[in-house]
C-alpha cells in the first residue's frame, strides 16, 4: 500500500536519512522515537509539507512525492489536532467540499459537539474531531501523529481502543508516530525504531521488544540490562565472576541486553545454567511490579509481580539468586 | 517597594495631568457655545467631510497595498529582505514633511509633468492629500498584517492544502480569519493617523481652503489667521475621534474570540 524507497531529505539543521519502509495495506505500522528524531519530519513529508530530495513515496502503486498534498490520499491527524479555531467542529471537518459521514461522525461519538468551537472542547473530543476530519476523505492512508501525546492516561487507553476499532472497521491503512512504547505494543503490527533521521530497526513489536538490534533500541525499549563484554562460542565474560551462557553464538566484544522480567529472582541454587547470588541494593514499588536491583558483581535490575514479591518476602541486604535463562540474553 | 509604588504613581499622575491639562485647555477656548458655532460652519463641515472621505480612500487603498506585501513578507525570504523591510518603514521614521517634501519634488519634476499628462496631478491637490495619507499610513498597517500573519501557524496552512484548499482559499479562509484582529488594529490606527495627517499633506497638497483643506490643516490655517476658537474646535473633534479610536482598538485587542 505504501512503499517508501530510499528517501532522502535535508533541511539543513536536520535531514532524514535512506529511509525505507514497505507497508502492507490494513497495516498498523508504527513509527517509535525520541523527541527530536525525525518521526514528526518523516510523517510531514508523507504527507507533502516538504519536497524531498531523492528516493520516491508510493501509495496504492502511485508515486505521490510530486503530487500536492491534497492528491496523495492522505489523512493527517496533527500532534496539536490543528483544528481551526475560527470554524466549528461541522466546519472544521466539511473544509475543503469534504462530506461529514454518519458513520464516522457516529464511530467517534461526536454528533454532540458539530457546532461547537474547538476552544470549547476537551483533549480527547479534539482528538477524536482531528480524526473524523482526516477520515471523511477515505484516505488511502491515515497518519497520526503521536495522538495522545496531550492526553491524560486514562483517556490515551480509551484512544487507544478507539484507534483499534475505527482501524478494524474501516479497514485502514494507519502510520501512527509516537515516543510511548507501550502504544506502540499495544496497537502496531509491525514497528519501525527512527534515531536522529535513520530507521535503526523495523520488525513486529515482539521483535523489537525482544531482540533490539542496537544499544539505541535496547534502552528506548527500556532494556535497563545492558552490559558490554567479551568471549568467544556460548559464554560472555561481562566481568571477572560474572559470566552468562547465551544460546546464540558470537565473536569478540558484543554488547547484551536481559529484559529486566528475564531476570528470575530465587532464594536458592537449583543446579541451572546462569544462576548468580547477588545482595539486593534496591526496591521500588511500581503498582503492579517491583523493580529490584541486585548486585551481583554487576548491578542487574529485575521486574517482579507483585504477588511474586510480596510472597518471597526480601528485602534490601538481603541475599538471593538470580536465574538468566540463555534464551533470554540478547546479543548485539 | 512601596516607596517606589508611591514615586511610580506620582509620576503616573503627572503625565496624565498634563495630557488633561492639554485637553481641558482645548474645550476651554472653544466653550461649548463657540464649539457649536464651529461645528456648523461651512469650512469646519469642509474639513470634516474631505477628511473623513480622504482617510477612508487612503485606508482602503493602503489595506489593498498592505495585505499582500504583508503576507509576502511573513511567509518568505528572500536576500536584501531586511532591507526592503527598512525602506518601508521610512516614512515611520522619517518626519512626515520630509516624506511630504521628498515627494513635492518627486512631482515637481519631470516625473510629475509626465503623470499630468495622463490628468494625475498630486500637487496642491485632493489626490495629493491621499497621496499623502497613504504613504505615511501604509508602514503602519504593513506592519501591523505581517505581524498578525506572521503570528498564524503555518502549519494550518498546510493542514487547509492537505483539505483540498487552494493557496487562495488557504488565505482567504484560513490566514486571513485568523489574523483579521491585527489588521483590523492597524487599519483602526492607520485611519486614525490618516485623519490626522498633516506634516506630508502640507508639504504635497498644500494648504488651501476648502479644496485641501483636512481638520488638521483646517487648525492650522485658523492658528496662521488668528481664529484660535474655530482651531480649537476643530481640536475638539480631533481629540473626541482619538479618544473613540483608542476605545476601539483596546476593546479589538481584549476580543479573543476568533468568531
Amino acid at each position: 500500500m505504501l512503499i517508501i524507497k530510499d528517501l532522502n531529505l535535508n533541511l539543513g539543521d536536520f535531514s532524514l536519512k535512506d529511509i525505507e519502509i514497505h507497508i502492507q495495506k490494513g497495516e498498523y505500522f508504527t513509527i517509535l522515537g525520541p523527541t527530536g528524531s525525525g518521526k514528526t519530519l518523516l510523517l510531514e513529508t508523507i504527507s507533502g509539507r516538504f519536497r524531498i530530495d531523492k528516493g520516491e513515496i508510493i501509495i496504492g502503486g502511485e508515486r505521490v512525492d510530486y503530487l500536492h498534498p491534497a492528491k496523495r490520499g492522505i489523512g493527517y491527524v496533527p500532534q496539536d489536532y490543528l483544528l481551526f479555531p475560527h470554524m466549528t467542529v461541522r466546519e472544521n471537518i466539511t473544509i475543503g467540499g469534504a462530506c461529514l459521514k454518519d458513520d464516522i461522525i457516529k464511530l467517534l461519538k461526536i454528533e454532540r459537539i458539530l457546532d461547537r468551537y474547538p476552544e470549547n472542547l476537551s483533549g480527547g473530543e479534539k482528538q477524536r474531531v482531528s480524526l473524523a476530519r482526516a477520515l471523511v476523505r477515505n484516505p488511502r492512508v491515515l497518519l497520526l501523529d503521536e495522538p495522545t501525546t496531550a492526553l491524560d492516561p486514562q483517556i490515551k487507553r480509551k484512544i487507544w481502543l478507539e484507534l483499534k476499532k475505527v482501524k478494524k472497521n474501516l479497514s485502514l491503512t494507519v502510520i501512527h508516530v509516537t515516543h510511548d512504547f507501550e502504544e506502540a505494543l499495544f496497537l502496531s503490527d509491525r514497528i519501525g525504531v527512527i534515531n536522529n533521521g535513520r530507521f535503526e530497526q523495523i520488525g513486529t513489536p515482539t521483535e523489537i521488544f525482544r531482540r533490539p538490534k542496537s544499544r539505541f533500541v535496547a534502552e528506548f525499549v527500556e532494556i535497563e540490562n545492558i552490559f558490554k563484554g567479551s568471549g568467544e562460542g556460548h559464554y560472555i565474560l561481562i566481568k571477572p565472576g560474572f559470566k552468562l551462557k547465551t544460546k546464540e553464538e558470537f565473536h569478540d566484544n558484543v554488547y547484551i541486553a536481559v529484559r529486566p522480567e528475564d531476570v528470575i529472582i530465587k532464594m536458592k541454587k537449583e543446579g541451572r545454567e546462569n544462576e548468580f547470588e547477588g545482595e539486593v541494593v534496591e526496591i521500588a514499588n511500581r503498582g503492579a511490579f517491583y523493580q529490584i536491583e541486585i548486585y551481583v558483581g554487576i548491578n542487574l535490575v529485575s521486574l517482579m509481580p507483585r504477588r511474586d514479591f510480596e510472597r518471597m518476602n526480601f528485602k534490601v541486604g538481603d541475599m538471593v539468586v538470580i536465574e538468566i535463562s540463555p534464551e533470554e540474553v540478547h546479543i548485539f | 517597594m512601596k516607596k517606589i509604588s508611591l514615586i511610580s504613581s506620582a509620576f503616573l499622575i503627572l503625565f496624565v495631568l498634563i495630557i488633561l491639562s492639554g485637553v481641558i485647555s482645548l474645550f476651554s477656548k472653544t466653550g461649548l457655545y463657540g464649539l457649536k458655532e464651529t461645528l456648523v460652519s461651512r469650512e469646519f463641515i469642509f474639513a470634516v467631510k474631505f477628511s473623513i472621505t480622504t482617510s477612508l480612500i487612503s485606508l482602503f487603498l493602503s489595506l489593498i497595498f498592505s495585505i499582500p506585501m504583508a503576507y509576502f513578507l511573513s511567509r518568505v525570504n528572500f536576500p536584501l529582505k531586511q532591507i526592503v523591510e527598512s525602506i518601508i518603514d521610512i516614512p515611520i521614521f522619517l518626519p512626515p514633511l520630509i516624506t511630504g517634501l521628498s515627494f513635492l519634488i518627486l512631482f515637481g519634476g519631470s516625473f510629475g509633468k509626465f503623470i499630468e499628462r495622463f490628468g494625475i496631478s498630486f500637487l496642491f491637490s485632493p489626490l495629493g492629500v491621499i497621496f499623502a495619507q497613504f504613504i505615511i499610513i501604509t508602514p503602519y498597517i504593513e506592519r501591523s498584517a505581517e505581524i498578525a500573519f506572521f503570528k498564524v501557524n503555518k502549519r494550518y496552512e498546510f493542514m487547509g492544502k492537505i483539505m483540498g484548499l487552494s493557496d487562495f482559499d488557504v488565505f482567504r479562509k484560513i490566514v486571513f480569519p485568523l489574523s483579521k484582529k491585527g489588521i483590523l488594529t492597524g487599519a483602526i490606527v492607520g485611519w486614525s493617523r490618516a485623519m490626522g495627517e498633516f506634516g506630508a499633506t502640507l508639504m504635497i497638497a498644500g494648504a488651501t481652503r476648502l479644496r485641501t483643506e483636512t481638520l488638521p490643516i483646517s487648525v492650522y490655517l485658523s492658528v496662521s489667521s488668528g481664529d484660535i476658537k474655530f482651531a480649537a474646535g476643530a481640536g475638539v473633534l480631533m481629540v473626541i475621534v482619538a479618544v473613540l479610536t483608542l476605545f476601539i482598538v483596546r476593546g479589538v485587542i481584549k476580543e479573543n474570540a476568533y468568531h
